[in-house]
């Protein structure tokens, strides 16, 4: 089938003329135009001031091409950096307001760090805010009475220790301060823990 | 007229007593009592939500419990040879009726009490206590065994009868106070105040954020005494012969001390204050550090 289509068109293919013969001669005209043409700046006064001009221009030119890469450089490289500095902004920020809410009943629950200086260790944060937790949790089944009372000497003790925290921020090297934050944080690990055992075997106990 | 109401007022402190005894007749016989034999040197353990606990020893070898129970709550009383468990549980409640317990145990038991709002005291228990409540107050007497109390806003007072154990009492806001006790204690609290009144301390260690103590105790030759406080203010006196190193210091607050050496400036441009000093041959070692609170150490 493909060999019946194709004999038509090699038919029509080879019924074409191989050349196309110019109508006239082309070439004397070519010929006879560029004798009958003056050579170039043959007849123009030359002025020395337009070539200074020209040529300070030139360098000018130049300087100004330089200048407008170098430009085109910064303002790129500016407009890049703005761009990504921009996105990494948000994605700190993105990251921070992530992180903050996640880590907001800890934060609730201490300070940040250890007199400004040290930052709490990971795997204490953790513990500590699975400990703050289970405070919650086990506080909301206290009489109110109990557990507003309970509430805020837990606030006073985390009061105290932001307070010591602080205290330590302005003189880090001071054993003393060391010593008590160290003493309060560990209070507070005692009180957030008390509870579990101090609840536990009483409450809605069944035979 | 007049002479009616003078009867009735002049019987009316008869009436209400005879009244009163008729309650607690009716509260009594309401009273669920059971006993059983038990180790005179054993366990007990007492769980009871609200109400009162009050354990009496007795030279008895036998537990007995008297308790008055609303229909919604079961005693589970068992005893399994040197483990007798008491407790009183409310099916399917979170908060029962506040049920008052007394239980009579062996005087030579060793006790564990267990309670949220119920108040607890014991009596004439020699063996060891492990005492907790949440916001229920305890009063206790203890011997030579040791003592462990834990409550959060309940008080706790220990009488001893000056015989020398470890006691080891930790309260958030609950105040506490230790009389006629002797050897090991520790304390702890947060905003509760501590008051202390021993024989001879061997090992002492207290700790509160914003509590007061006020301490009076003798030293024993190579006693350990280590308090610390972040507001609260630290008063010892200290009794009898004192043969001791002491190191105090404060970060913003004063050192009154009585023993002679004055106390001087941590540091430069600070309100901290610091002594150091030895007493007499300096066996005993007394360390004494607060950040906002005050010191007052002296010896009568």
């Amino acid at each position: 089938m493909n060999q019946r289509l194709r004999d038509p068109l090699d038919r029509a293919l080879g019924s074409l003329p191989r050349d196309v013969e110019p109508q006239r001669d082309l070439w004397s005209q070519i010929e006879a135009d560029i004798a009958a043409s003056p050579p170039p700046l043959q007849n123009k006064v030359v002025d020395l001031s337009s070539i200074a001009r020209s040529r300070r221009f030139g360098l000018s030119s130049r300087w100004l091409q330089l200048a407008a890469g170098l430009l085109l450089v910064v303002g790129s490289s500016f407009t890049t950096w703005v761009v990504v500095q921009r996105s990494v902004d948000e994605k700190v920020l993105q990251a921070q307001r992530t992180t903050v809410q996640q880590m907001q009943p800890v934060l609730n629950a201490m300070p940040a760090s250890f007199g400004g200086n040290e930052v709490l260790g990971a795997s204490y944060q953790k513990a500590r805010a699975e400990l703050n937790a289970e405070f919650e949790r086990r506080v909301a089944e206290l009489p109110p009475v109990t557990r507003a009372r309970l509430e805020r000497d837990l606030a006073d003790l985390r009061r105290a220790a932001n307070q010591v925290a602080a205290t330590l921020g302005d003189h880090p090297n001071d054993p003393l301060l060391q010593q008590l934050l160290l003493s309060t944080y560990q209070s507070e690990l005692a009180l957030l823990g008390s509870l579990n055992t101090l609840s536990t075997p009483t409450v809605g106990a069944d035979l | 007229m007049r002479f009616v109401g003078r009867i009735l007022t002049r019987s009316a402190p008869l009436v209400l007593g005879l009244s009163l005894a008729l309650l607690s007749t009716a509260s009594n016989a309401d009273m669920e009592r059971r006993s059983l034999g038990a180790d005179p040197h054993g366990q007990v353990d007492i769980v009871n939500v609200s109400g009162t606990v009050q354990v009496r020893g007795w030279n008895k070898s036998e537990v007995e419990v008297s308790v008055d129970l609303d229909s919604s709550q079961k005693l589970e009383f068992t005893n399994d040879g040197r483990h007798t468990l008491v407790r009183v549980a409310s099916p399917g409640r979170k908060s029962g009726h506040a049920a008052d317990m007394i239980v009579q145990v062996p005087e030579g038991s060793s006790l564990s009490v267990n309670t949220v709002s119920a108040e607890q005291q014991i009596k004439g228990v020699r063996g060891s206590q492990r005492l907790q409540s949440v916001s229920g107050t305890i009063e206790t007497t203890v011997w030579a065994d040791d003592l462990q109390v834990k409550t959060i806003s309940g008080d706790v007072r220990v009488d001893g009868h000056g015989s020398s154990n470890e006691a080891d009492i930790d309260t958030v806001s609950g105040s506490v106070v230790l009389r006629d006790i002797a050897g090991a204690v520790e304390v702890g609290s947060v905003s509760g105040d501590i008051q202390v009144r021993m024989g001879e301390l061997t090992r002492g260690r207290i700790h509160t954020t914003n509590g007061t103590v006020d301490w009076r105790s003798s030293l024993a030759a190579d006693a350990r005494l280590e308090a610390q406080a972040i507001n609260g203010d630290l008063k010892f006196r200290l009794q009898k012969k004192v043969d001791a190193e002491f190191d105090i210091e404060t970060f913003n607050g004063e050192i009154d001390n009585c023993f002679g050496p004055k106390s001087k400036p941590t540091r430069e441009h600070a309100p901290g204050r610091t002594v150091r000093f030895v007493q007499g041959k300096g066996s005993a070692r007394v360390d004494i550090k607060t950040m906002n609170g005050g010191v007052e150490i002296c010896d009568h």
